[in-house]
């Protein structure tokens, strides 16, 4: 026995099989093969990989499978699909490279015949998503930035109406409405509100006469109509893309019912019921649009390769540029009008620009980053753009946004204390003997007032009712003390008597006397002064000016 | 689907968070919260209210606050079946707009049934207002109400009146 380390499906060596006495139907095939069973077990294993050995019978084996019934197309659809998906996406070019060279002449015969086969089979077990006609529209999907299953509806499903309301156009109020039966139903009395406060709001933000009348509104996948007429408009929700001969039959059910409502719309004032007649007419309204296919199901395959020819050759060659301008302009209207925090209005293109008209929510990026974003290469895009939302916005959020830090303005409290300190370094002097005032502080006087006036206002803001003007007489040091004291107290309620007629509250001023005082300064004209002093129970006054030792306040 | 008979606009006014977001919020949804959220354009609610003999369906258009920036927009008045005038008990500033308001709606709906809402009650004791004013007012034929969007005081009765004097 030669010892063959590979392993049999088993996981035991030849050798192991060999010599296990229970397995009785292994030794019965080795009784019967003979030496010819090791060999060819020797050659099978050590020949070809397991991926080598299904490779070999893929091919035949996909072939049988798929001629007998549709479930192998089925479990690969959702593979390919995403194979193709992911090539194109990841490299773009690599399609038409891949095309070119594949259909060119030279080697068309040859590959014609196995293509064919290969369309027409996959056509019939993948159904749409890989026919050409798939492949065709994955590319434009993929051109224009829409997924693929949106770019399909649109191409199978020309149109469907959803939803239909009559809405009274001064109120906003629905009068009545109707729904195709496939329809989940939102809230038709807030729609029609809605449109109402919308149209409004267009009408306002822009000029009317530049004919941005609201006709058409985005909401997702649906696309909003309005028909204006008179006092009413009528409002309906499509899928898809509706062609001129629906529009031109709804608006033609609608100047059927306007004539019939006249009065009942005229006269609306909230009564819903009169509109009941009205269900018919709405419900003609409620069109929708197969689309249906060119060719019958049974096309020859060459038609298709003749499509996926031009197509390679359209990319390739002199259609090239001008698809990818059209592409383009699609594919900006689209990314307009599918921007959650922006509402297309409407858009015009001339020669290389795109204008168009949009309104905006607080919380949208700004249009200039919705331009960068989009990236516009052939066109010069422009947008006129409106601030809107319908709804609330959290005034944290604001503030932390969007308003911009002000310079730091002080405080009352910083303005407070500044102000107390410029009143305090501010002394009014006398006449020698005398409660009258010098010359110079009469000056003084009218200016220590308005601060005077100033502070209490601020105070009234910072503590009501509560803020103390010390009015404080002294001497000179001439003289007896009992004389000096009362000369003191005479100027101090001399100036708290002024200030009083000058609108300071008589509550707020106290005056007092305090003779002479020895301050260190020998300046008679300096001691005979009054020194005035503002107090606010439980704010600091800050008297950094060095003024204050001068002041002699005692406290 | 049973459609209530008789279908209103109701418009709400007034100067910036007074608190007609939550008066309708209050109304409309029976709750209340303490966080702000400006409103900007228009929020529409919906309620259905019994009144003696029919019901009627009220679309309620909490339109944005009026300050320095905005001013009340008429076109969201149109066609409005009734108006409430909402301020603020703590902000003796929201009182002054309440003659500008009603001349504003009375431009665009003249003799539209109008009430006034003096909001945020449960705050009363921080309420500096003068009753004698206010008074003025309801001998005017607008009624006036102490509301609570908090506590929900008033809230009801105000849009009852107000419902029932525009059937
Ligand atoms: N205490 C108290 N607070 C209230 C009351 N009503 C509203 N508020 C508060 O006041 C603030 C503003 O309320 P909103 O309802 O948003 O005011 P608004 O008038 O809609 O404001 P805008 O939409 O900006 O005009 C919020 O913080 C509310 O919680 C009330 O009755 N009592
Ligand atoms: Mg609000």
């Amino acid at each position: 026995m030669t010892g063959i380390s590979a392993k049999e499906p088993s996981g035991l060596t030849v050798d192991q099989i060999d010599n296990a006495p229970d397995n009785e139907y292994i030794r019965l095939r080795k009784l019967l093969l003979g030496p010819e069973y090791e060999q060819a077990i020797k050659d099978y294993i050590s020949r070809q990989s397991d991926a080598e050995r299904v490779a070999a019978v893929l091919s035949q084996a996909i072939e049988a499978a798929s001629s007998r019934d549709t479930a192998l197309g089925k479990a690969l659809a959702p593979v390919l699909n995403k194979a193709i998906h992911e090539s194109i996406s990841r490299n773009p070019s690599q399609i038409t490279t891949v095309m070119s060279p594949i259909m060119g002449p030279s080697i068309r015969k040859a590959v014609a015949t196995a293509l064919s086969d290969m369309v027409q089979s996959l056509n019939k077990v993948l159904e749409q998503s890989l026919s050409i006609r798939g492949l065709f529209w994955r590319i434009k999907a993929w051109r224009a930035g829409v997924s693929y299953g949106r770019y399909v509806m649109s191409q199978t499903l020309r149109f469907a109406v959803e939803q239909v309301l009559l809405v009274h156009r001064e109120t906003g109020l629905l009068l009545h409405s109707v729904v195709s039966e496939t329809t989940d139903t939102k809230d038709p009395e807030l729609v029609s509100s809605m449109l109402t406060a919308i149209q409004d709001f267009v009408a306002d933000s822009f000029d009317t006469a530049s004919g941005a009348d609201l006709d058409k509104v985005q909401v997702g996948d649906l696309t909003l109509h309005l028909i204006s007429g008179g006092n009413s408009v009528l409002a309906f929700a499509t899928r898809g893309t509706i062609g001129p001969a629906a529009m031109e039959q709804i608006i033609g059910h609608y100047e059927t019912l306007q004539q019939e409502f006249t009065e009942e719309i005229a006269g609306f004032s909230g009564n819903r019921d009169a509109f009941n007649g009205a269900e018919d007419h709405l419900k003609s309204c409620l069109l929708s649009e197969q689309l249906v296919p060119k060719t019958s199901r049974q096309q020859r395959p060459w038609l298709a390769i003749a499509v996926l020819f031009m197509l390679g050759l359209a990319l390739v060659y002199n259609g090239y540029l001008g698809t990818l301008r059209t592409l383009e302009y699609e594919r900006i209207v689209e990314a307009l009008s599918s921007q959650g925090d922006y509402m297309l209005i409407s858009h015009r293109i001339e020669d290389e620009h795109i204008t168009a008209q949009m309104l905006r929510s607080v919380s949208g990026i700004p249009p200039e980053q919705l331009i960068r974003n989009i990236e516009p290469a052939f066109y010069d895009l422009q947008l006129d753009v409106r601030a809107l939302t319908f709804g609330e916005i959290d005034v944290d959020k604001l503030n932390a946004l969007e308003l911009p830090t002000p310079a730091p303005e002080p405080t009352l409290l910083e303005k407070f204390n500044a102000l107390a300190g410029l009143i305090q370094s501010q002394s009014l002097y006398f006449e020698k003997g005398t409660a009258n005032l010098s010359g110079q502080s009469i000056e003084t006087f009218q200016t220590l007032v308005s601060k005077l006036k100033n502070v209490s206002e601020i105070a009234e803001v910072l503590k009501p009712g509560q803020l103390q003007i010390m009015v404080q007489g002294y001497s000179d040091r001439v003289g007896s003390r009992i004389n000096n004291l009362a000369l003191s107290k005479e100027r101090a309620e001399h100036v708290r008597d002024m200030l009083i007629s000058n609108g300071l509250s008589a509550d707020t001023v106290i005056a007092w006397g305090l003779g002479y005082r020895d301050l260190g300064v020998e300046d008679l004209e300096w001691q005979r002064r009054v020194a005035i002093q503002v107090l606010l129970p439980g704010v600091s006054i800050n008297l950094s000016n060095s003024n204050a030792s001068k002041l002699g306040m005692q406290r | 689907m049973t459609m209530p008979r008789i279908s209103k606009k109701v418009c709400m006014v007034g100067p910036f968070a007074v608190g007609k977001t939550s008066l309708v919020r209050r109304f409309v949804e029976s709750i209340f919260s303490d966080k702000y959220h400006t409103t900007i354009g228009v929020k529409i609610s919906k309620k259905v209210i019994d009144l003696d003999e029919a019901q009627m369906q009220l679309m309620l258009w909490d339109i944005e606050g009026v300050d320095v920036f905005t001013d009340l927009r008429p076109s969201y008045l149109r066609g409005a079946a009734g108006v409430m005038i909402a301020v603020d008990g703590t902000r003796p500033a929201t009182f002054k707009q309440i003659d500008r308001l009603i001349e504003l709606v009375n431009q665009q709906l003249p003799d539209v049934p109008k009430v006034l809402l003096v909001n945020k009650f449960d705050l009363k004791s921080e309420w500096k207002l003068e009753e004698q004013a206010l008074e003025e007012y309801a001998s005017r034929g607008i009624p006036v109400f102490r509301t609570s969007a908090k506590t929900g005081e008033a809230v009801e009765e105000a849009f009852e009146t107000l419902a029932k004097s525009i059937v």
